[in-house]
């Protein structure tokens, strides 16, 4: 390297620390998200469908 | 008797494929700028964070909020739904791409201004955007009424979005730390050749997780929507 060119080597980590840190984040909110609406679908009322079988636990 | 129920939507995939690709695609790039990308003489290492803080502004401003004003105006037009999930996903996807600008930036500042932050046209017209856009996914938050939610947030979109051409040309209107555009300006990129390239790969791997986070985005809200309509909320 230069011996003129500046060391701060610690700034470029830093930078390149945060930003992978909020992607990541922001990645593994909308993972989280989903994951917790794909439960409350497990749960939630159902609508008939025109045409649809009946679900097993009709007769009940 | 009521009828019996049972599903009729099945909710989306958590992982999307183009999620994890961009995911990837960014690591790829991050690799190349920081081992094999040559060391800019007079900045030193910190010039590398160019490599994110660039491609990151460039896709919040010119993709992210552009989408977003866009869908708003649509949305404004065609009161479609499907436009405000779009706008909705764009403003949350573009906050997060401009948060990473906004850190990264003073962090490279730091070392070649000697200063973290300057209150100079770019940046504050930046943090403003940034306040506005946060603003926008609040006032989101606060409204029960579907239709009311989406208008104002279209309107408030279409605002939040006018200051990305002031942002823009901020550097040549004002006296600001902030250098000039050396990529997007009238005459030849003034970067070398493999520095360039290094540019143009990361923008296109954070492009790409763009792409990835918009679309699990917009899938989220796809179902939520669809959820609260079976659950009768809304």
């Amino acid at each position: 390297m230069n011996p003129a060119t500046p060391d701060n080597g610690a700034f470029m980590v830093a930078g390149y620390v945060v930003a992978v840190v909020v992607y990541l984040a922001y990645a593994l909110l909308l993972v989280r998200r989903q994951r917790a609406l794909n439960r409350r679908w497990a749960t939630a009322p159902r609508p008939i469908r025109p045409g649809a079988p009946p679900p097993p636990d009709a007769a009940a | 008797m009521t009828a019996p129920s049972y599903a009729t939507t099945r909710p989306s995939r958590t992982i999307d494929g183009l999620l994890l690709a961009g995911l990837i695609a960014v690591a790829a790039a991050v690799t190349r700028a920081i081992w094999f990308t040559p060391v800019e003489a007079r900045q030193g290492l910190a010039q590398k964070i160019f490599y994110v803080h660039v491609p990151s502004a460039f896709i919040a401003l010119y993709v992210a909020f552009a989408l977003l004003a866009i869908s708003s105006a649509l949305y404004l037009w065609l009161r479609d739904p499907r436009l405000d999930r779009m706008a909705e996903s764009a403003a949350e996807v573009g906050l997060v791409y401009m948060s990473v600008v906004l850190l990264t930036g003073p962090i490279w500042g730091k070392t070649v201004w000697g200063t973290w932050w300057t209150w100079d046209a770019r940046l504050t017209l930046t943090l403003f955007l940034w306040f506005i856009v946060l603003g926008l996914l609040l006032l989101r938050q606060s409204i029960d009424e579907r239709s009311m939610r989406a208008r104002y947030s279209a309107v408030l979109g279409l605002l939040a979005a006018i200051l990305v051409p002031f942002i823009h040309i901020s550097v040549y209107l004002f006296r600001t730390l902030h250098p000039r555009p050396i990529v997007l300006k009238p005459s030849a990129p003034s970067l070398p050749g493999t520095m360039l390239t290094t540019l143009l790969l990361s923008l296109a791997a954070f492009l790409l997780l763009f792409i990835g986070l918009m679309r699990t985005r917009y899938r989220y809200a796809t179902d939520r929507d669809e959820l609260l309509a079976v659950e009768g909320s809304e």
